[in-house]
């Protein structure tokens, strides 16, 4: 029950990130939705699966956005295998650490998307913009599992509440 | 470890694809998967673009209200009189609702219009177009059911005006500079008078095409002297034609009859009744 409620926190941010993203890309400080959930799905899978789910999601996000697909592919499955292997490599039952995983993995994954969709890669955006919007991800992963409930609280990211 | 080999082999074969396949996948991805979450965007969009449309439309609706409140106290429908005796509306006219139609019939022309109204057959050409804004052009001629006509950017567009003070006259006419938006040229200023950026000009109502006192624009800036004695000022126009959709065409006060002016024409020293004054009615 408890991987049943961590897969819908996982769904739901995706349906959150899809449908605001008209919302999102008019700021350039906004959650990341997608990696949210890339993150916190990769954590639930051996790093093999990671990689598969980050793929998926990959061209989903190129698809909707003006990322070049095959980076995009390859930058989140890097990214889901690299996150599932360090979680696997740190284990630890405390929320706080999930939270900060999901902080620097999406600081992580912004600045390195920056340069590689050719899009602005300043200091402004890689110190301000991509911190801020790890910050507001990991609040929003941290209020879907404080408030959603589905099922008894038993997994890891339960710490989470 | 398999899974993950595959993986990044497909990665590293789709960042090769050429940018035409990539496109096409993301298409294929766009017209399935992320479908719904398009259409939702769509709805979206079309719900925020019908929000503005409608606040506009109440904005306007409630400018021509106020104004047609205003014409209504002004012309006296509601019984008003002037100290003779005589209904305002003789002197300063009224106006009838309509809906202009741009780039007709001349279709592209945009210094063009159509518009269509409840009753625009006893209208006497040409007469003036108006909102509650002020001043959008003139109506020429009839047309099918309804009437057409310019709009002030048009070439041939002039129009009398004053300051709201009553020391600078002159006559209005359309400059489209190249690439850019039409704006108003103020002629026939005289050159000892400064008209300060942002004063208001309104129509003289001489000629009778226009009501009198009808916003034009505000004066923008001078832009050059005129043969010593004349200034031009660039104009910021009241109205753009390109937001324009209900309108009210002016009605002419009548004028007055023959055995009317019969007794101004037997007795000039006496002052005639029922004669609409020049600068009132515009006449």
């Amino acid at each position: 029950m408890s991987a049943r409620r961590d897969w819908f926190v996982v769904v739901l941010l995706l349906l959150l990130h899809f449908s605001l993203h008209p919302v999102w890309t008019r700021w350039p400080v906004a959650p990341d939705l997608v990696a949210g959930s890339l993150l916190l799905g990769s954590f639930l899978l051996p790093w093999g699966r990671a990689s598969v789910l980050g793929c998926l999601l990959g061209i989903l996000e190129a698809s909707i956005s003006l990322g070049s697909l095959g980076l995009t592919m390859l930058l989140f499955s890097v990214t889901g295998s690299f996150a599932s292997w360090l979680r696997r490599l740190v284990y630890s039952e405390s929320g706080g650490l999930v939270l900060l995983f999901v902080f620097v993995g999406t600081w992580g994954l912004r600045a390195a998307a920056a340069p590689l969709m050719r899009a602005e890669a300043s200091p402004e955006v890689l110190l301000g913009y991509a911190p801020a919007s790890a910050a507001l991800t990991t609040l929003a992963c941290w209020a879907m599992h404080r408030f959603v409930w589905i099922g008894a609280p038993r997994s890891a990211t339960e710490r989470l509440r | 470890m398999l899974a993950l080999v595959v993986v990044l082999g497909t990665s590293v074969v789709a960042v090769g694809l050429s940018v035409e396949t990539q496109n096409q996948v993301e298409s294929a991805v766009r017209a399935t998967v992320l479908y719904p979450f398009l259409q939702l965007h769509r709805s979206a969009a079309e719900w925020g673009r019908i929000e503005q449309r409608n606040r506009l439309l109440v904005a306007e609706q409630d400018s021509l209200t106020e104004l047609l409140m205003r014409y209504r106290t002004r012309a006296g429908i509601g019984g008003a009189a002037d100290a003779d005796g005589e209904p305002l509306a003789r002197r300063t006219g009224s106006a009838t609702p309509a809906v202009v139609y741009p780039g007709r019939p001349y279709i592209g022309d945009p210094d063009v219009f159509v518009l269509t109204g409840s009753d625009l057959s006893g209208l006497e050409f040409p007469v003036g177009v108006f909102t509650g804004l002020g001043l959008v052009g003139v109506v020429r001629a009839p047309h099918g059911r309804g009437a057409s006509g310019e709009f002030w950017s048009h070439a041939d567009f002039r129009v009398s005006v004053v300051d709201e003070g009553g020391r600078v006259s002159g006559f209005v006419r359309a400059l489209r500079r190249e690439g850019g938006q039409p704006v108003m040229l103020l002629e026939g200023a005289p050159f000892q008078a400064d008209v300060p950026a942002g004063t208001l000009l309104i129509t003289t109502g001489i000629g009778a095409i226009y009501p009198p006192g009808l916003p034009v624009g505000r004066v923008r800036e001078v832009t050059q002297s005129e043969a010593g004695w004349m200034r031009r000022y660039l104009v910021e126009p009241a109205v753009r034609p390109e937001r324009v959709g209900a309108v009210f065409v002016w009605e002419r006060p009548e004028l007055p009859s023959e055995s009317a002016l019969a007794p101004e024409a037997a007795s000039p020293t006496e002052a005639p009744t029922g004669q609409p004054d020049p600068h009132q009615a515009g006449r």
